[in-house]
């Protein structure tokens, strides 16, 4: 038995005596507790996997029925409330708002009160989620309950008591589709916020209005027959930049909503176009036209100084700022024809990011700061397309038979306004950033541009 | 010498074995569950200005949720109709389809057989010719013939499947160790027609209730959910194991909503329970960003 002679360990461990029953007894146990381990458990038949490739739908069904009035102030907006709301969520191209001609049930006060609501009725309508509310006004005081509720689990997402001045309705049902938005995605709608952009309504001035999110509200801002143009909102919401040759020659004027006031803010140079805010909104970066060749320059509005951030023998226009003002994107000819560059700020490298068309224009920085949307011109008509900063991930987010120009994000980055442009036809689109859902904002009026969506109020 | 030698090496076998094997079957039993925590936070707010329910209040509540009860049941009645219905549907459906299939096959079957008695014939006439080229032909005929038996025996098969089946189409796959024994009767479990229908419906249930926020799917991937679900025996869905989550949080809730809205799901026959009071079943929910468009 001198066969393991060649193992150390053997040998001093003195493995001697019928080493081949031990090994085979071993073995057995091995193999045994193997088969045990494999068998025991009842999971290793496996399961059945059963695929799903296409959903019924690509929005989530939402019914927003009337809201249960509790007195007579309430019915007048029991019903108006929900109409926004829903309108609010339709534009957000995540739900889709089932007929109310479909509802099997009414929010009433049993079953709102005592949180009664018959679940099934609304499920058996094919829709995920409900609002439901009350609804009443004390002289001209509005307060009202508004509840999200996800209808198969009969869960309450989210619940908000508002009171406001009964004729700002439509403030409330803004705010809580915000919210309802907020539950799915994690962050806020952006209903309460606005369009400017300037167009022709009658006559052949040029004109800065104001619409909002549902296209039915429209204000129009200037009125003084002339050319006003470029619209820029400022970071809190309250004042609006614009170019204006109410003087005959362009001057950038600053409407501020919240005085009502609307200054001359800068004489300087040609012609001019307002790009954006600084972040913190104490300066605009804009393009003035020198002898005939347009720069860059950042106007501050505390001591009015004007200082040159790009300068170059070509034409640089369009300035826009990323959100931590690191970096600027702008639009320069310097290779022949318009293309969009990055520059770090304040006198960093500058970097061309637009490689789609042979001419780009009209950058826009999303308030996230990662991506920037451009024009771009091919075939004789612009497309919209969306690039990371530092030039990769490019991708077209919307075109049509016609132009798309002067894209605009929203405060959430979720959506772009655009102008689509037609020959003499012109209106105001909205798309989310993946190129779904794209709609009608406005129309009927002409030579509609340059849209600039509002902050968040 | 060669004693030793040999003795070493099944020692050494055996070593290696003692060591891995249990470390391989440990690792596969592993298993990479992770349970999906809700994904809402509930802040209820409270019923304004209501005190206590007085007696009559409460009575009408009762009342109020007996009739409900009513109504929820004779609605389950219904739907449970209306899902026979739509089963019965299917069925009509598939032997259709399959009638259709059978006749072209037949079609197929009678034109290679022309072709190959063709074939036998200038076989003949060019036996004189070229040994080679005979031999050539010998192999393409033998090739047309394999041709034949193939599609004669997935004839055969057809008929014999729709002798004895009324259920839906086989694009099933069973779970995770198919080649482990016992697999023929799995297949053969999985093969019969009430289980084929059964999985057809659930198919349709779950589908018909997937709503996915394509706005919110920022995606250019394709990406998938797997999950694992348990059916009680009053079709109640008791849990829901995400295996694995696509990593993208708008689609993987969409997913769990479906479930959440689909049940009570149908309830599986006995031959799938195996003899237990509940049915885990799995899904594979894909999503193709290629596929979007406008609307």
């Amino acid at each position: 038995m001198r066969w393991v002679s060649d193992f150390t360990i053997s040998r001093t461990s003195g493995v001697e005596a019928r080493p081949r029953n031990r090994i085979l007894t071993l073995l057995t146990a091995v193999v045994f507790v193997s088969l045990f381990i494999l068998f025991s458990s009842g999971k290793a038949w496996g399961i059945i996997y059963i695929d799903i490739n296409s959903p019924a739908g690509v929005r989530i069904p939402i019914a927003v029925p009337d809201l249960h009035a509790e007195n007579e102030g309430g019915l007048t907006l029991f019903r108006k409330i929900p109409e926004i709301i829903a309108a609010d969520l339709e534009i957000s191209s995540i739900f889709t708002v089932i007929n109310r001609d479909a509802y099997l049930e009414k929010i009433s006060e049993t079953s709102f009160i005592s949180g009664g609501i018959y679940f099934p009725d609304w499920k058996m309508i094919g829709s995920d989620s409900l609002v439901a509310g009350t609804v009443r006004t004390d002289g001209d005081k509005l307060s009202a309950e508004l509840r999200l509720y996800d209808v198969s689990t009969g869960s309450m997402l989210t619940g908000k008591r508002y009171s406001a001045p009964a004729e700002r309705f439509d403030m409330i049902a803004h705010k809580f589709a915000n919210e309802i938005i907020y539950q799915y995605t994690g962050v806020h709608g952006v209903f309460d916020s606005e369009i400017a952009f300037s167009a022709k309504k009658e006559g052949e001035g040029k004109e800065i209005f104001i619409v909002d999110l549902t296209g039915k509200k429209l204000r129009q801002i200037t009125g003084n027959g002339s050319i006003n143009m470029f619209p820029r909102w400022s970071p809190d919401g309250y004042k609006l930049a614009y170019l204006s040759y109410r003087r005959q020659r362009p001057y950038v004027f600053l409407r501020d909503f919240s005085t009502g006031s609307d200054d001359l803010l800068l004489r300087y140079g040609g012609f001019k176009s307002p790009g954006s805010f600084s972040p913190d909104g104490s300066s605009i970066f804009l393009s003035i036209s020198v002898k005939g060749n347009a720069d860059i320059f950042k106007f501050s509005f505390k001591d009015e100084k004007l200082v040159r951030v790009v300068s170059n023998y070509g034409i640089d226009v369009s300035p826009t700022v990323s959100p931590d003002e690191d970096k600027m994107a702008f639009v320069s000819d310097r290779t022949g024809f318009p293309q969009i560059y990055v520059k770090t700020l304040p006198s960093g490298p500058e970097k061309r990011v637009s490689f789609a068309g042979y001419y780009s224009t009209s950058p826009t920085w999303s308030p996230s700061g990662d991506r920037i949307a451009f024009a771009s011109m091919s075939e004789g008509k612009f497309s919209i397309f969306v690039v990371s900063p530092d030039g990769s991930n490019l991708r077209e987010v919307v075109s049509g038979d016609g132009s798309c120009e002067d894209p605009s994000f929203s405060p959430d980055g979720r959506y772009i306004v655009y102008i689509f442009r037609k020959k003499d036809y012109s209106e105001i689109r909205v798309t989310n950033v993946t190129g779904f859902g794209d709609r009608l904002l406005l129309k009927g009026m002409r030579d509609m541009s340059s849209p600039s969506w509002s902050p968040r109020r | 010498m060669q004693r030793d030698f040999k003795k070493m090496l099944t020692l050494s076998l055996l070593f290696h074995l003692l060591i891995f094997l249990p470390l391989f079957l440990v690792s596969m039993k592993r298993s990479t569950i992770i349970i999906y925590s809700s994904v809402y936070t509930v802040d209820l707010v409270e019923p304004p200005g209501k005190s206590k329910p007085t007696k009559e209040e409460v009575a009408m509540n009762e009342a109020r949720v007996r009739e409900e009860k009513k109504k929820d049941e004779l609605k389950r009645k219904k739907e449970m109709e209306a899902l026979q219905e739509k089963l019965a549907l299917l069925q009509k459906k598939k032997v259709v389809e399959e009638q259709k299939a059978m006749a072209d096959l037949s079609a197929r079957v009678e034109a290679l057989k022309a072709k190959k008695s063709r074939e036998i014939l200038s076989d003949r006439v060019k036996q004189m010719e070229e040994k080679a080229r005979q031999e050539e032909k010998a192999r393409e005929k033998e090739k047309t013939e394999k041709l034949i038996d193939d599609i004669q025996k997935k004839l055969a098969a057809l008929r014999e499947s729709r002798n004895n089946k009324q259920g839906g189409s086989v694009n099933r796959e069973s779970g995770k160790t198919p080649a482990r024994g016992g697999f023929s009767e799995k297949e053969a479990l999985l093969m019969s027609p009430a289980v084929k229908a059964y999985l057809n419906v659930l198919d349709e249930t779950v589908r018909g209730a997937w709503n996915v926020p394509r706005a919110l799917i920022d995606n250019r991937e394709d990406i998938m959910v797997q999950l694992r679900i348990t059916i009680e025996e009053n079709g109640d869905v008791s849990s829901i194991v995400v295996e694995r989550p696509s990593g993208n949080r708008p689609f993987d809730e969409s997913v769990l909503r479906a479930i959440n809205k689909a049940a009570p799901l149908p309830v599986p026959p006995e031959s799938l329970k195996e003899g237990k009071d509940y049915y885990e079943v799995g899904f594979r929910f894909h999503y193709f960003p290629d596929e979007r468009s406008g609307g």
